[in-house]
């Protein structure tokens, strides 16, 4: 067992930080459009690259998943939308280079673009990554898609949007181009969560899609539960990281805003509300390193300690936010308060991917085996 | 990082289960419906090497490091042995022996040891009392120098194996004037005389193990039997925090798993509505909470196990966030654990409601929950 990260990897966090400290480029104020959140995310991909970060899943000779986690979480930390969009644009797809033959990604001609959007959530009070409710019908050279998927992360910023459906009971991923005819793409407005995030609901009405535009992944249980692995990743770190911004910004207020002629954190109650803040953070961030750990090993609990660190995360999230919205009291309700934001996102978190309920039933199935 | 065992302590684990499964657990209803401590099963710890696991072979231990340690009190709790005699455990090995250790003479090691290793003596820890819980300092228990001898006068309350314990590590003030630097650390033997014991406290869990006060009047014991330094006990009950949060609390995550088990086989067999309740959501919400407690739990005291091993002084923060969290958040699923068998759990024949009772102690021995946010928020 070893529970510290090595000087090596010490460093490479020391560089994230860096990265996003000491550079206003990507500050949230200049994200006011997709066009500039697209910018921003191939800016980032390419700066990222230059540390590892989105290789470390796929190569056993970089940096090991743990330590790519912690990454992960500092990215979150500082800019929770632009992390989701890399995550989703960019990591999901590496995951799903495996999959794809080397033509059809070249065929793809990816260079710039985030390359694809992942919709396979139908609906999104009950996601679902393995519904197939798209209907497909053969139309010669093509396929018509008919259908709704909802909460598509990037939807209107790339290149392909990859659908899942189900052809003659083959399971078949089918890349959607963003332009094409009987697709149309409808950004979520006004939305509380991740106000930089392009996010969009997709309706196909006989939507074209070439038939050479199609993969059927042999092993379509393999593949969505790798998907589903990443995604979890995602929602964990975003967790975490959001869990830290939230509790240096309560605490350093805590320390200096004066109460009863004493720093707030004199009191008991706010004290001990952060002792059980920090408590639910250590516990966090531990089951989500053995998490990260184990998906370098074949250990048959892989998937359920996935979820368990996911739904663990994301609901500590949610718990801690609140702690700290009642200590920092009404400033939270003004001026697009991080936190507060934070308070929103907890519960995306909790429901993007596979959600926690999917994830609870997941993990029972497994242990009533 | 890395998380894994090694393939000897995995194996060391599945032994130490087989040997409680056949050792212990058939004996534990008996005991616990009477209150009863099973001495017999204590020996049998001895015998096979729980008891001094940690300490060197030259004693009679059996040299293990402290995650090794830690991972047999889990398999003890995994394999349904009751929170009361792994307490007793506890307070013997990590609470009292322990100390002497670290902090007695050669003399005291020789002379005491290879008898608490083997199980042929009981060894507990006296230090909370009745006016002193969490605010140790306040103890009212004196120990005066006259001459050769110290000459104890108080008394001590809630301690584990107190009324049958051959050997007591009590701490006392030497100088009444001080604080926490007034605290030193002594070994009393039983049937010193002045030394004596209350009847067993009757308790809501743990009950096989054994708790009462200690009461020392006028109690005379030689200047030999000062454990280390004078003025430095409190430093020395600190110490065994490290163990309070890691070896104290391993069998309670291996009661979790052994909960976890008996629920899932139990849901599967019980049929309502004409089907298993392992087919409803509501049981498999239960079910997967108890697993991410567990998870998230292991996790915490692991680490502790590991710092220890490592030679790196615990940090009181990661400290206390394991006793927190094993405390305050266990309360739920064990909880769970019993509502799943409804009204059996409610009986003590499933053993649900014992492990309920039993992890009520969790937020409240060895440091309450909220002594532990206190440490947390004073070093946030």
């Amino acid at each position: 067992m070893n529970f510290m990260f090595s000087e090596n990897e010490k460093i490479l966090f020391q560089k994230m930080e860096s990265l996003f400290t000491h550079d206003k480029q990507f500050d949230q104020n200049t994200l006011r459009t997709e066009k500039d959140f697209s910018r921003a995310l191939i800016q980032l991909t390419q700066e990222l690259s230059s540390l590892d970060y989105l290789n470390a899943f796929n190569h056993s000779n970089t940096i090991g998943p743990v330590a790519n986690l912690e990454m992960m979480r500092i990215f979150a930390k500082y800019h929770p939308s632009l992390f989701l969009g890399v995550e989703y644009g960019f990591r999901i797809f590496a995951e799903m280079r495996q999959w794809l033959t080397e033509s059809f990604i070249q065929s793809l001609e990816i260079e710039t673009t985030p390359p694809c959007a992942v919709a396979f959530c139908d609906d999104f009070v009950e996601t679902n990554a393995i519904s197939q409710s798209i209907t497909v019908q053969d139309d010669g050279s093509f396929f018509r898609l008919s259908g709704k998927k909802s909460f598509v992360i990037n939807a209107g910023i790339s290149k392909w949007i990859v659908v899942n459906g189900n052809f003659e009971d083959k399971n078949a991923l089918f890349f959607v181009s963003p332009q094409s005819e009987g697709l149309d793409i409808v950004p979520l407005k006004n939305k509380h969560i991740f106000p930089e995030l392009v996010i969009a609901n997709i309706h196909l009405n006989n939507c074209a899609v070439e038939k050479n535009r199609v993969v059927y992944p042999e092993k379509m249980d393999s593949f969505i539960t790798n998907i589903q692995l990443m995604e979890n990743f995602a929602c964990t770190a975003c967790a975490l990281g959001m869990m830290d911004q939230c509790i240096e910004t309560t605490i350093a207020f805590a320390k200096t805003y004066q109460s009863e002629n004493k720093p707030l954190i004199a009191h008991q109650a706010v004290a001990f509300s952060l002792a059980e803040a920090v408590t639910l953070k250590q516990t966090s961030e531990l089951l989500a390193y053995r998490a990260a750990w184990m998906t370098a090993t074949d250990d048959s609990e892989k998937m359920v300690i996935n979820h368990c660190a996911r739904i663990f995360c994301s609901e500590s999230l949610e718990t801690i936010a609140s702690q700290c919205i009642n200590i920092l009291g009404g400033q939270v309700f003004v001026d697009n308060h991080m936190v507060e934001q934070i308070m929103h996102n907890s519960k995306f978190i909790q429901m993007l991917g596979t959600s926690t309920h999917r994830s609870r039933i997941a993990i029972a199935d497994v242990m009533l085996k | 990082m890395d998380f894994d065992l090694t393939q000897s302590q995995r194996m060391f684990k599945k032994e130490v289960i087989r040997f409680a499964k056949k050792e212990i657990v058939p004996r534990i209803q008996a005991h616990e419906f009477n209150h009863e401590f099973d001495f017999r099963a204590f020996k049998k710890m001895g015998e096979f090497g729980l008891l001094g696991l940690h300490f060197p072979e030259e004693l009679g231990g059996g040299g293990a490091d402290v995650l090794t340690t830690i991972i047999a009190g889990e398999a003890l709790g995994e394999a349904g042995v009751d929170g009361g005699l792994t307490l007793a455990y506890g307070a013997h090995s990590f609470l009292c022996a322990d100390t002497i250790f670290c902090h007695g003479t050669d003399t005291h090691r020789q002379k005491y040891l290879p008898s608490l290793i083997s199980g042929e003596w009981i060894g507990c820890m006296g230090l909370t009392e009745p006016d002193a819980g969490s605010d140790v300092a306040s103890m009212k228990t004196t120990a005066t120098r006259d001459g050769d001898h110290y000459v104890l006068n108080g008394s001590k309350i809630f301690i584990t194996n107190g009324p049958i314990a051959d050997l007591a590590l009590v701490y006392a003030k030497t100088n009444p004037e001080k604080q926490h630097e007034g605290i030193s650390t002594f070994i009393v033997e039983k049937g010193t005389k002045g030394f004596s014991s209350g009847a067993p406290l009757k308790k809501m869990g743990m009950r096989t193990s054994q708790t009462s006060e200690l009461f020392f009047n006028d109690c005379r014991i030689p200047v030999e039997n000062l454990v280390g330094q004078e003025g430095m006990g409190f430093l020395y009950a600190m110490q065994t925090v490290e163990w309070d949060r890691s070896a104290l609390l391993a069998p309670m995550i291996g009661g979790m798993s052994h909960a976890i088990k008996q629920c899932s086989n139990y849901a599967k067999k019980r049929y309502q509505f004409h089907r298993p309740i392992s087919h409803f959501q509501a049981t498999k919400y239960k079910l997967a909470n108890m697993k991410i407690f567990l998870e998230a739990a292991r996790s915490l005291i692991y680490r502790i196990a590991w710092c220890k091993d490592q030679g790196h002084a615990v940090n009181h923060l990661e400290a206390a966030v394991a006793k927190l969290f094993v405390g305050d958040w266990s309360l739920i699923p064990t909880n769970d654990a019993m509502l799943i068998h409804g009204g059996y759990g409610y009986c003590h024949e499933y053993g649900m409601e014992m492990l309920f009772r039993d992890n009520r102690l969790a937020p409240i021995g060895g440091g309450t929950s909220e002594i532990q946010k206190k440490i947390i928020s004073k070093l946030i």
